[in-house]
């Protein structure tokens, strides 16, 4: 089957790097289309020979923008390859505004829709991720699942159960393989740190990031705990926490640029605790064995809050202390949820093999 | 409350008619946007005149195009509009790509959306509409229905009922509205047409015009009916008739210019039957108790088959022809649609001022 891919962002890599290998070998001819900018992708190339990716063969190279800009450009530019190119089917991956394009450009044209992530719900529609997700998934013809809840949810809003298949999570793959190989995962020495002495932090959700007032609450609450207290960021966002750890007067913050996945994997691993805002981080630390604390006040992955793998915390400094606190104190382990394994990929391509149902009424 | 409402296609001007009024008298500060997605001046004003519509404060000239190019053109000129004036809420009416527009654009811009004509359901995701209808349905914050059944088509998706008000159906207002001013129009007669003498037909969907071999069937059928056959038809849309077979071998089918909302209307009440392809069709002809024949697999109003005012066909001769002498026998005595009537623009303004419950998370 001629498949394409569409991919948005950095974590949209992540979940395809397990996937693709395990596509090709069955057969399928798959490309990945690409609806970032080019200097985006270049600045990401170690990140991506981490993943043992290829550069995308579709690179539609849109501009950064608002929401709105973004989804409509990637949708009339995927209209146009997939016009070009009829796929059998497209994949779209998580919940970015690509995959809602993907979405949208591929049912007006009567390609299914494979949603690889369906399901998830955080009920919190002032997410634009949010308001993706449940438009992807009301026109997907093939639902692959990454936890139960998420079949239920999507049993909830009139999906069909036949094309709901509960393949697992791709997420856990990635990692579980990455952490088999050699050189998979890098060490947090590099960085002076020693293996359970400090604790992560990988904030970069524009309603937390971009508030001053919420982002010093975070540093304040960092600040008071006992570790040291690694933050990682992205470039143009270095000075605004510097800036909230300054003013805090949280000494034992420490502020360096983003890092790449095996990197990022180490990092995780080695941590007493991870602070983040970020879907997939919840879902790593969750695998890899780290508690987690997840700056929000909703999360679509409910599952690592009953394993007890993760916890919701408000952006106040109080708060903050009090919930690192406890993820430091708390077991580092818990049930794995069902199916984030390494056999989510083979779960897809079973799913594919009996062919992706088209979309009611063609 | 401030509410800006999107149009972008002639079923929406329909529809929006008598809304107008009744907002300007409850308080609610309403304008309208013209997306420019349908737009051909000569039938846009003669709309707007003859439904007694406000100018539109704004016209996007979005223009013609593939689905994709139209919702991302008419998205991000939205975007910008809506960024810019902040309305406590967004309007959408019926189906068209004007509709999922401005429900993508308000919804990631957290604005509330409310749908009008929220619900239908076809059953076809082949049909562009049906895929509009569920984005649009999913991000709404209130959704006006129709009919009984499109409050169960929504729950069904797992839409929350408090978000859903069964105002009924906005279109029959319309016509309701504008029957007394043409009681005395006789349209018909200027085409050299007696009342109930002649059969009413528009073909307008591509999967009907732009198949050639469909258009021919119904072009046979409509040659063999028992008397004149009227066929308003887009200048676009005539040399496909003609290489359809309408023309010299075809002396009973009149094909005309299109006419304005009025004309039409008296045109509907006066035929003996109508054969339609287009949603609003048959909804009005089953207010004006006129038969219907719907050249199409299967519909969203199928409230007007269930009370007997409406049967569908396929684009087959024999069977066009079959339900066409079925509706020229049937009764005309049919029960109208519960709330069909002239308080359905009440009901919106009282929906409106109990206040729309913004989702979960704005």
């Amino acid at each position: 089957m001629r498949i394409i891919i569409v991919v948005g962002s950095r974590p949209n890599f992540v979940k395809v790097a397990p996937l693709l290998p395990a596509l090709v070998e069955a057969g399928h001819a798959v490309d990945l289309a690409f609806t970032g900018s080019k200097a985006e992708y270049r600045l990401d190339g170690d990140f991506h020979s981490d993943l043992s990716l290829e550069p995308p063969r579709f690179m539609l190279d849109l501009d950064e923008g608002p929401h709105g800009l973004r989804t409509a450009q990637a949708l009339t530019s995927l209209e146009r390859l997939f016009t070009d190119e009829r796929p059998a089917a497209v994949i779209a991956v998580g919940d970015v505004d690509a995959a809602l394009a993907a979405a949208l450009g591929g049912v007006k044209l009567a390609i299914p829709i494979v949603h690889l992530e369906a399901g998830l719900r955080s009920g919190d529609l002032s997410m634009p991720e949010e308001v993706n997700r449940v438009v992807v998934d009301q026109l997907a013809s093939m639902h692959l699942a990454p936890t139960e809840e998420a079949v239920e949810n999507l049993h909830a809003e009139g999906v069909a159960s036949e094309r709901v298949h509960f393949v697992g999570n791709i997420v856990a793959e990635g990692v579980l393989r990455h952490l088999e190989r050699p050189d998979g995962v890098r060490s947090s020495e590099r960085l002076g740190l020693h293996r359970g002495g400090y604790v992560l932090v990988s904030v970069r959700r524009e309603e937390l990031v971009g508030r001053p007032e919420l982002l010093a609450e975070v540093a304040a609450g960092l600040g008071r705990g006992e570790l040291p207290v690694l933050v990682l960021a992205d470039a143009w966002r270095l000075q605004p926490w510097t800036n909230a750890a300054v003013k805090t007067g949280a000494g034992n913050v420490r502020v360096v640029d983003s890092v790449f996945y095996g990197e990022m994997l180490g990092l995780e691993r080695d941590a007493a605790a991870v602070v983040t805002d970020s879907g997939h981080v919840q879902e790593e630390a969750c695998v890899i064995g780290t508690p987690c604390v997840t700056l929000r006040r909703t999360t679509e992955h409910g599952v690592t809050l009953t394993v007890g793998a993760n916890r919701l915390c408000a952006a106040d400094s109080a708060a903050v202390r009090d919930a690192v606190a406890t993820a430091i104190a708390s077991r580092r382990s818990w049930p794995m949820p069902p199916r984030w394994d390494k056999l989510v990929s083979d779960r897809v391509v079973r799913a594919l093999r009996k062919g992706v149902l088209p979309l009611a009424g063609e | 409350m401030r509410l800006i409402v999107v149009v972008g296609a002639r079923p929406n001007f329909i529809k929006v008619a008598p809304l107008m009024p009744a907002f300007a008298s409850a308080g609610i500060a309403a304008e309208l946007v013209h997306t420019g997605q349908h737009y051909d001046v000569a039938m846009s004003d003669v709309f707007f005149r003859d439904l007694e519509i406000p100018e539109p404060r704004w016209f996007l000239n979005v223009g013609s195009g593939t689905h994709a190019i139209q919702t991302g053109t008419a998205m991000i000129r939205l975007e910008e509009l809506l960024v810019e004036e902040r309305p406590d809420a967004v309007m959408v009416v019926g189906d068209v790509n004007s509709t999922l527009a401005g429900a993508l654009a308000a919804a990631k811009l957290h604005i509330p959306v409310v749908h009008l004509e929220a619900g239908l359901r076809s059953g076809d995701m082949s049909m562009p509409e049906e895929v509009n209808r569920l984005v649009t349905d999913q991000l709404s914050s209130m959704l006006l229905t129709p009919t009984t059944e499109a409050i169960s088509n929504l729950a069904a998706e797992g839409v929350p009922v408090s978000r859903v008000h069964f105002v009924g159906n906005v279109m029959a207002e319309s016509v309701l509205r504008s029957l007394p001013r043409i009681a005395s129009r006789d349209v018909a007669l200027s085409y050299g047409l007696r009342g109930k003498g002649y059969v009413l037909a528009t073909i307008h969907r591509p999967e009907n015009t732009d198949h050639p071999e469909r258009l021919s069937h119904i072009i046979a059928a409509l040659a063999d009916a028992p008397m004149q056959v009227l066929l308003p038809v887009h200048p676009r849309t005539r040399p496909l008739l003609a290489e359809a077979g309408a023309g010299d071998a075809t002396p009973n089918l009149l094909v005309v210019d299109p006419v304005g909302y009025l004309d039409m209307l008296a045109l509907q009440r006066d035929a003996a039957a109508v054969v339609t392809d287009s949603g609003g069709v048959q909804e009005e002809a089953c207010m004006v108790r006129t038969p219907c024949v719907t050249v199409r697999r299967n519909t969203e109003r199928e409230v007007t088959i269930a009370c007997g005012a409406n049967r569908l066909a396929a684009a087959e001769r024999e069977v066009v022809s079959l339900a066409l002498a079925d509706a020229l026998s049937s009764s005309t005595a049919w029960d109208i649609p519960q709330r069909w009537d002239i308080d359905v623009s009440s009901r919106v303004v009282a929906a409106l001022q109990a206040g729309v419950v913004p989702p979960e998370g704005y």
